[in-house]
C-alpha cells in the first residue's frame, strides 16, 4: 500500500519544530519503524534549516511544501522552496571526529542527511527547488490483513 | 526544550529536557556560555531527559567542549539517550567527548 502525506509551512527557524512533527507523525502512519522514522526527523529538519538560513536567507514570506510518501520498501520525503538555489552536493563534507575541535564546524546537517538517506537528489525548475530524500526501510510495515 | 543547572562541588550539572533544534540550540549555548563565564569550567551535560538533537545541538556543545577545556576544565556528557547517540556517532563527537551512563559517574571523573 502507498502512503502518501503533504502540507505546506511557512518558511520560518520556528516552525520547524512542527515540519519535524509532521514527518515523524506521516512516518508512523506509514508504519515505519523508529531508525526509519528518526532518519527521516532528523533529514527534514536539517534540510529544512538550510532551507530557511540560506534559501530564504532571512526573506519572509516564503514557504516549504513537504511531501511524504512511502510503501513497502521505500519512504521518499520531498521539500520544495522558493528560495536561493542550496544544492547539498556543493556543501563540502566536514572532517569529523578530532579535527572539529580544530577548526569552524559547518556542513554537519547535509553530512547527517547524506548519512541518513540513501539517495538525495536536488534539482532546480520554475516551479522551485526540489530536494528529494529517499531512504529503504529497515523494517517493513505490518502487513495488512489479507481478504478471504 | 527545558534546561535545568544544579551544582555538585564544582561542577555544574547542565540538564536539558526535550529536543535540542536549530530554534532551541541558542538557549543551550547561553546556559552553557553563562557558567563558563562565571568560571564553573567543569560542566556535565545530563542528557537522560533530551529525546533529540539536530546538528545545531552539536555545534552548541561542540563550542562549549572548546571554551571549558581552554579554561582547565571540560564538558562531559551523561546518560545518552539512543537518538542522541546516533548523531553523536555520525559526527565522531563520541571521540571528542567524554560520555557516561549517568550523572553520578560523570561528576566523579572530574576528581571531586
Amino acid at each position: 500500500m502507498k502512503v502518501r502525506q503533504h502540507a505546506v509551512f511557512a518558511a520560518r527557524l520556528e516552525v520547524t519544530p512542527a515540519i519535524r512533527e509532521f514527518v515523524g507523525r506521516a512516518c508512523a502512519d506509514a508504519g515505519l519503524g523508529d531508525d526509519d522514522r528518526f532518519a527521516f526527523e532528523l533529514a527534514a529538519d536539517e534540510a529544512c534549516t538550510n532551507i530557511v538560513e540560506h534559501g530564504y536567507a532571512g526573506r519572509s514570506g516564503g514557504e516549504i511544501a513537504v511531501e511524504f510518501d512511502a510503501d513497502d520498501r521505500v519512504a521518499r520525503l520531498t521539500l520544495i522552496d522558493a528560495g536561493r538555489p542550496f544544492d547539498p552536493d556543493e556543501v563540502p563534507r566536514p572532517e569529523l571526529g578530532p579535527a572539529l575541535l580544530d577548526r569552524p564546524v559547518g556542513g554537519l546537517g547535509v553530512h547527517f542527511i547524506r548519512t541518513t538517506m540513501d539517495e538525495v537528489l536536488y534539482r532546480t525548475d520554475p516551479n522551485g527547488n526540489h530536494l528529494v530524500l529517499t531512504r529503504k526501510l529497515q523494517r517493513r510495515p505490518p502487513a495488512r490483513p489479507e481478504k478471504e | 526544550m527545558e534546561i535545568n543547572i544544579a551544582h555538585r562541588g564544582d561542577v555544574a550539572v547542565v540538564a536539558v529536557v526535550g529536543s535540542i533544534d536549530a530554534t532551541s540550540a541558542p538557549e543551550l549555548s547561553t546556559a552553557l556560555s553563562g557558567q563558563i563565564a562565571a568560571g564553573r569550567v567543569k560542566l556535565v551535560g545530563d542528557l537522560s531527559g533530551c529525546d533529540y538533537t539536530s546538528s545545531a545541538g552539536l555545534r552548541a556543545l561542540l563550542a562549549s567542549v572548546k571554551d571549558s577545556r581552554s579554561s582547565g576544565g571540560d564538558l562531559r556528557l551523561a546518560a545518552v539517550q539512543k537518538n542522541v547517540l546516533k548523531v553523536l556517532e555520525m559526527s565522531g563527537f563520541t571521540s571528542i567527548l567524554k560520555s557516561f551512563p549517568d550523572v553520578d559517574q560523570a561528576v566523579a571523573s572530574f576528581g571531586g
